[in-house]
């Protein structure tokens, strides 16, 4: 079988692939702020890769790349709240555009994550236990409850808490950093 | 409004638990309340991040303590392998094989898609008595392999095709590493997808999906909850490098796909659908079944799979969809 070298545009079109690929993470982390469920934000993902290979022509080698991705990302999933295909999305259409109307700060999203793994690692032996169970292993409230023994509204609870801990942690760690 | 009020709405809108009165009380505050758009905003942004964070730590904690550093055919000059996917470790293996027969359109009114049963896996309704399931992840296409399983014949509930089923029997730990901790009882296939680069049109987007029947026929309302998992990994390269070093391999997927489904018992069977883009160039797939109690128990008796189907979907390049909103 003979093979044809690829065209520019194909060779574009794959760096644009490629790059997805490596910051698939980060939109993905942005798509959950969005759609809170993890299948339906995999779901929203996948739709999001397809529609940014056909439109990867619309995107200039050099300029940011997950600004670009992620307004791509909050448009699908806007279009999907507002068509309400799934049934999935809890927060009215007017409510996630009131949200969202400001793009989103996708340069931030990699360091950030960054910073919350060295954060986790602060979190106490319970708190950080409590946190990869729901974010690691994807358990449930109730599923964690009935593991830890604890009630499902103490799950919760205890789950606030140490995300309002990641938060301050966060905090803190990005003005030491403005400090150095 | 308190906000401790505010941080439980948040929280259940974060695990999908809203009830509709919760929701509308949530839809009323963040509209009326800059300060509350604050904190949600803020609270959805750590959500969103903590999976990738949660899932990082996990893999780097997982790799300190057991592997050696992985290397697959060509992953230094192939950029999707500089790609380090946070997918869960988990551990299984099984195969299949791979061939081309009909194709057929579904029509639906925003697009053409082409669904291909061009990926087929080996023994998929585990009929065929003379396939033995052999133990550890497989190191062949084609072959069923993981945990402690075993085909039985079934009377109650019966089975969505044939007349046999795979039972969950019991959960091990890694093959590559004996220590781990067993959380789960798995079953893999590896199955060739070189033709399936043959076939593609080179502008058709590709998805592979993954679908298995799960039952799990305990009494109602059974603790501990049990989760199935329908799992697929789309590798470049040797396989005998991902069966040599496999969970570990997972990060070096170059695409995933994954399904679940938890249920407390007395359930019909359960068919889900794990869905994954096919990359250029992609020589193997992993397909991963499992089942996993979700405490710290022995198995529980009664988890059940079947009519497991992988098929390749395919549809043409549309028409860009523009980005602008009326």
């Amino acid at each position: 079988m003979s093979q044809t070298s690829p065209s520019p545009d194909d060779m574009h079109k794959l760096r644009v692939q490629q790059l997805f690929m490596v910051h698939q993470q980060a939109v993905l982390a942005y798509l959950l702020s969005l759609v809170p469920k993890l299948p339906d934000a995999q779901d929203l993902l996948q739709e999001v890769f397809l529609v940014v290979s056909r439109k990867a022509e619309t995107w200039s080698e050099g300029t940011n790349f997950l600004p670009w991705v992620c307004a791509i990302a909050r448009y699908e999933a806007l279009h999907h709240a507002r068509s309400n295909k799934r049934g999935v999305v809890p927060l009215d259409a007017d409510v996630i555009e009131l949200l969202h109307t400001e793009q989103p700060r996708a340069n931030q999203l990699e360091s950030q994550i960054d910073l919350l793994k060295e954060c986790l690692n602060r979190l106490s032996p319970r708190a950080r236990e409590l946190v990869m169970l729901r974010y690691h292993a994807s358990q449930m409230p109730e599923a964690i409850a009935g593991s830890m023994n604890w009630s499902v509204g103490a799950v919760r609870v205890a789950l606030t808490r140490a995300k309002l801990a990641l938060r301050e942690c966060i905090k803190e760690r990005l003005v030491a950093e403005d400090r150095s | 409004m308190t906000q401790n009020r505010l941080d439980l709405l948040i929280e259940s809108w974060s695990d999908g638990s809203l009830s509709l009165n919760e929701s509308q009380e949530l839809n009323d505050l963040l509209r009326s309340s800059p300060e509350a758009r604050k904190a949600f905003l803020e609270a959805a942004a750590l959500h969103g991040m903590l999976h990738a964070a949660a899932n990082s730590v996990a893999i780097e904690s997982a790799a300190r303590q057991t592997m050696p550093s992985i290397t697959l055919v060509s992953s230094l000059e192939n950029p999707y392998f500089s790609w380090r996917s946070m997918i869960g470790v988990v551990v299984g293996m099984t195969m299949g094989i791979v061939g081309v027969s009909a194709v057929w359109a579904l029509a639906s009114p925003s697009m053409v898609a082409v669904s291909r049963p061009i990926a087929t896996l080996n023994n998929e309704s585990f009929e065929h008595s003379s396939d033995e399931i052999k133990r550890g992840f497989p190191n062949e296409f084609g072959e069923w392999g993981g945990d402690d399983v075993d085909v039985v014949k079934r009377e109650r509930n019966g089975t969505p095709a044939g007349d046999r089923a795979l039972r969950f029997v019991t959960a091990m730990p890694d093959a590559g590493n004996p220590s781990s901790r067993a959380i789960a009882c798995d079953l893999f296939q590896l199955v060739d997808l070189r033709n399936l680069q043959i076939s593609r049109e080179k502008t058709d987007d590709i998805v592979l999906e993954l679908s298995a029947s799960f039952l799990d026929e305990r009494p109602r309302n059974r603790h501990p909850s049990v989760s199935f998992f329908c799992q697929i990994y789309l590798f470049r390269g040797d396989l005998r490098n991902v069966h040599e070093h496999w969970p570990e391999a997972i990060s070096e997927a170059i695409s995933s796909g994954s399904a679940e489904v938890t249920t407390l018992g007395d359930s019909d069977w359960q068919v889900i659908t794990a869905r994954c883009l096919v990359p250029d160039q992609v020589d193997f797939a992993v397909v991963h079944l499992a089942a996993r109690p979700n405490l710290r128990v022995t198995m529980p008796e009664g988890l059940f799979v079947d009519q497991v189907e992988l098929v390749a979907k395919t549809q043409p390049v549309l028409p860009v969809r523009s980005g602008k909103r009326e």
